[in-house]
């Protein structure tokens, strides 16, 4: 059996007359690339602060290793790494300093491995914190969080804002944790090509709701982009029933089908119109298909 | 050209204005109230300010024109400190963004000066009311002096952040000691106005300067303001978490109110001690102030300790603490460890002062050294409270208890002080209403400190309830509670009718109740 790091049963959070979550539920079983996705303010940040004990359940419940990490915040948080967009680094300190701080926190910190990483990163250990630039700041944030070999490594979008080399040097980083040690990584995004390069599974929030949650291949195995060619032009987007999404112009149109494509088949034969494409829809398609349905 | 360099005045002089508009009208309000007092209760404040035996509504209204007269003065340098803050850096200093408008360094150091010079000017002439006296025309000339050399110490030492506050009051102090000692020394006028017009030019050319090389991309800080920090830089691994947070803590705040004492000690009191070594009444004074100053200014530092971070206007934990495995007890163990550490060390401070300057050169002195002594356990205890007593408000998260709870910071100094003169003013009055009120006065002390520790005790059985026990603190409270109680005990052998009272304050003095509030507003601040 498959044993669950996270689990998450029937979350609900509201901000003022704002529902931040409604009714989310989840679980993240050991060993995976967890991404969440969602566009801002889905509820991306505010579910990763409930992992992490920031915020309180208002109803519904959240275990992390089977603790209620507000309850029990020492135990969920000496197994956790975290990273957020805007890491919270203290500027006065000194790079060495910091991480003989964070070493103390972590009774399994690797300090060779830090140190590695912070060679690796292109990090000068007598820096002071302020002087970083964004991407190292980041870098020497993705080491703290990951030095001290976590079982889950919670990442809130890491790589928002920064260039393309950093971004990959921190996904490597990502692909290598998990690839070298079979550990837990959870890291939200909107960047969805990054969630689609690394992760496993993936859970899709919008406006609070979780629509889509699974793993990443049987969302995209579920979720085909069939084209479809009319007799005559349409003058708008046709009512497919069944379809997420229905976009195009004229003759040809694009929809965005899950599971019912036998459906779709069968009622685009009785429109009068012919299949000229199918493939395998991309996650950015299938995100957008559930934002809009 | 000229009417470009016309416009870019106005927009950088309504700029100062704009940037402020709210502290500036509230400036404006003040100033009017102040000035509405001052005409239609002109005899009585001037009864109040002249009669040394004033008392009731002439003191009263004297004093809180005085206050409202000193607020104008506080929002006026608040309005012309002219500083923004950088979302970079996080620090408060001359707005960066107008590094970009297409003007000199000069001018962008220039305009704001002599906004406020004038400003000041003109506040300084509402408010007087001898309007020949030399005194006043010095004033005059001081007080735009003064504003240069605040801005340019806001400007150019924007690392130090609310450190720079003391240092403009300390700035102050030395301004008016300066020109004291000028005074009584016979130096004539026209050479005092010299020598702070001097200050005021090199204050003007430092933030020039400073504006300037900042412009062009700017220095690295100058190393002085990074010595303290570098005092404490950590080379060696931590034993423990709660030995790294306690460094973390100690780094953050806990060596501003060492900080401070030394600075005072070095640049304040030691130079005034020796120059008045020979005066027994001054010297008595000093000895006072020295004695009092950790305490005093443990009042005020304490309220920044409170927060979760001491630098920070936000009250919410910050997340670099807030996702570290540590429970609340061992953070509030940690604050109160720290706020030890910092009242030992300040403590240190005076204690190695003391022994120099009154075994050198405090020749009008006879000190008593066992009452000294006992001073330095009382004012280190004091010091500590002072630090720590708020902790519960200040980690509760919540700014507006947490500004409720600083108002008294701002009554009590008035009303302490219109106490204070009404007592030195009616002193045989009330010497003579508590001797004959004594057995009236002293049962009702002793009631009410003896519900205070039905309510503290109270409080702490359910503060303690429902939050992980600290037992060494538990431990500590009780050692430290007995020894106050033996020592309320020894004192109270001199003075017999106020032993209950001694015995029953001793147990108040050290906070119980709010260490085990404290544990639980962390909790409630670190899980919304």
């Amino acid at each position: 059996m498959v044993e669950n790091i996270i689990e998450i049963h029937n979350l609900s959070r509201c901000f003022g007359s704002k529902n931040a979550l409604k009714d989310v539920s989840l679980s993240v079983p050991r060993g995976t690339v967890f991404g969440l996705v969602g566009e801002n303010g889905a509820g991306k940040s505010t579910l990763i602060k409930h992992i992490l004990g920031l915020w309180r359940a208002e109803a519904g419940q959240v275990r992390v290793f089977g603790h209620d990490p507000v309850s029990n915040p020492v135990a969920v948080l000496e197994r956790i790494g975290y990273l957020s967009e805007q890491p919270d680094l203290p500027d006065w300190m000194r790079v060495y300093e910091y991480m003989r701080y964070m070493q103390a926190f972590y009774p399994k910190w690797d300090v060779p491995y830090a140190e590695s990483l912070r060679a690796q990163f292109g990090v000068d250990r007598n820096a002071r914190v302020r002087v970083l630039s964004k991407g190292q700041r980041a870098k020497l944030g993705l080491l703290g969080a990951q030095a001290h070999r976590p079982d889950l490594l919670l990442l809130d979008e890491p790589s928002s804002g920064l260039d393309p080399i950093v971004r990959n040097d921190i996904l490597t980083a990502v692909i290598r944790t998990v690839a070298d040690e079979g550990r837990t990584v959870f890291f939200s995004s909107h960047l969805l090509e990054e969630i689609e390069r690394v992760s496993d599974h993936v859970a899709m929030l919008h406006q609070g709701r979780l629509v889509l949650y699974g793993p990443l291949d049987r969302i995209k195995a579920q979720h085909r982009r069939i084209t479809l060619r009319f007799e005559t032009p349409q003058p708008k987007a046709p009512l497919i029933p069944g379809a997420l999404s229905v976009n195009g112009a004229g003759r040809e149109w694009t929809v965005i089908c899950n599971r019912q494509r036998s459906q779709i088949q069968s009622l685009t034969m009785s429109f009068g119109t012919e299949i000229v494409g199918e493939d395998a829809a991309s996650l950015n398609e299938v995100f957008i298909a559930h934002a809009n349905a | 050209m000229q009417m470009h360099k016309g416009r870019a005045t106005a927009a950088l002089a309504w700029e100062v204005c704009a940037r402020s508009r709210s502290a500036l009208m509230w400036l404006i309000g003040v100033t009017a109230v102040s000035l509405l007092l001052n005409i239609v209760f002109s005899s009585s404040i001037a009864q109040g300010r002249s009669d040394s035996h004033a008392g009731g509504f002439p003191l009263f209204i004297s004093m809180l024109e005085m206050t409202l007269a000193g607020t104008s003065v506080l929002l006026f340098l608040a309005v012309f400190g002219c500083t923004e803050l950088n979302s970079q850096t996080g620090l408060m200093g001359f707005p960066r963004r107008l590094f970009v408008l297409p003007v000199s360094s000069f001018q962008l150091v220039a305009i704001p000066a002599v906004f406020g010079m004038a400003a000041v000017e003109l506040l300084l002439l509402l408010f007087r009311s001898d309007w020949y006296s030399e005194t006043n025309n010095l004033d005059l000339l001081l007080m735009p002096i003064y504003l240069i050399v605040y801005q340019s110490v806001l400007w150019t030492l924007s690392s130090l952040r609310a450190v720079r506050l003391l240092v403009v009051g300390f700035i102050a102090v030395i301004f008016l000691m300066l020109l004291s000692m000028l005074r009584f020394q016979g130096v004539p006028q026209g050479r005092i106005i010299a020598y702070f017009m001097a200050s005021g030019v090199v204050a003007f050319a430092v933030s020039w300067t400073y504006v300037a090389r900042q412009r062009s991309g700017g220095g690295s800080t100058s190393g002085w303001i990074h010595f303290v920090p570098q005092l404490s830089r950590r080379e060696k691994v931590f034993p423990s978490r709660i030995a790294a947070q306690a460094w973390f803590e100690w780094r953050r705040s806990g060596q501003m109110l060492p900080t401070l004492v030394a600075v005072l000690l070095v640049l304040l009191i030691a130079p005034l001690s020796w120059f008045m070594r020979s005066d027994a009444g001054m010297s008595s004074f000093i000895l006072v102030a020295t004695l009092s100053m950790p305490v005093l200014l443990a009042l005020p530092i304490g309220k920044a300790f409170s927060k979760p971070d001491l630098w920070s206007s936000d009250l919410i934990i910050p997340p670099i603490v807030a996702v570290r495995p540590l429970s609340s007890r061992e953070f509030v163990l940690v604050k109160l460890e720290v706020a030890a550490k910092s009242a030992a060390i300040s403590w240190l401070f005076v204690s190695v002062f003391l022994m120099i300057w009154l075994s050198i050169w405090a020749n009008a002195l006879r000190p008593d050294y066992r009452m000294i002594g006992l001073t330095i356990f009382l004012g280190m205890l004091l010091t500590w409270r002072s630090l720590i007593s708020g902790l519960w408000l200040g980690l509760h998260g919540n700014p507006r208890l947490f500004v409720i709870s600083g108002l008294p910071y701002g009554i009590i100094p008035f009303f302490g002080l219109a106490g204070g003169l009404w007592l030195i003013r009616n002193q045989p009055y009330a010497m003579n209403w508590l001797t004959d009120h004594m057995n009236v006065v002293l049962p009702q002390v002793e009631w009410i400190a003896a519900i205070l520790i039905l309510v503290k005790l109270s409080a702490a059985v359910l503060s303690w309830w429902k939050v992980e026990r600290a037992w060494a603190y538990l431990l500590f409270w009780i050692s430290s509670t007995l020894t106050l109680i033996a020592l309320a005990t020894r004192v109270s052998t001199y003075v017999p009718p106020l032993s209950h009272s001694l015995v029953l304050i001793a147990v108040l003095i050290t906070p119980l109740a709010r260490i085990g509030i404290a544990q639980a507003s962390f909790e409630r601040n670190r899980h919304r």
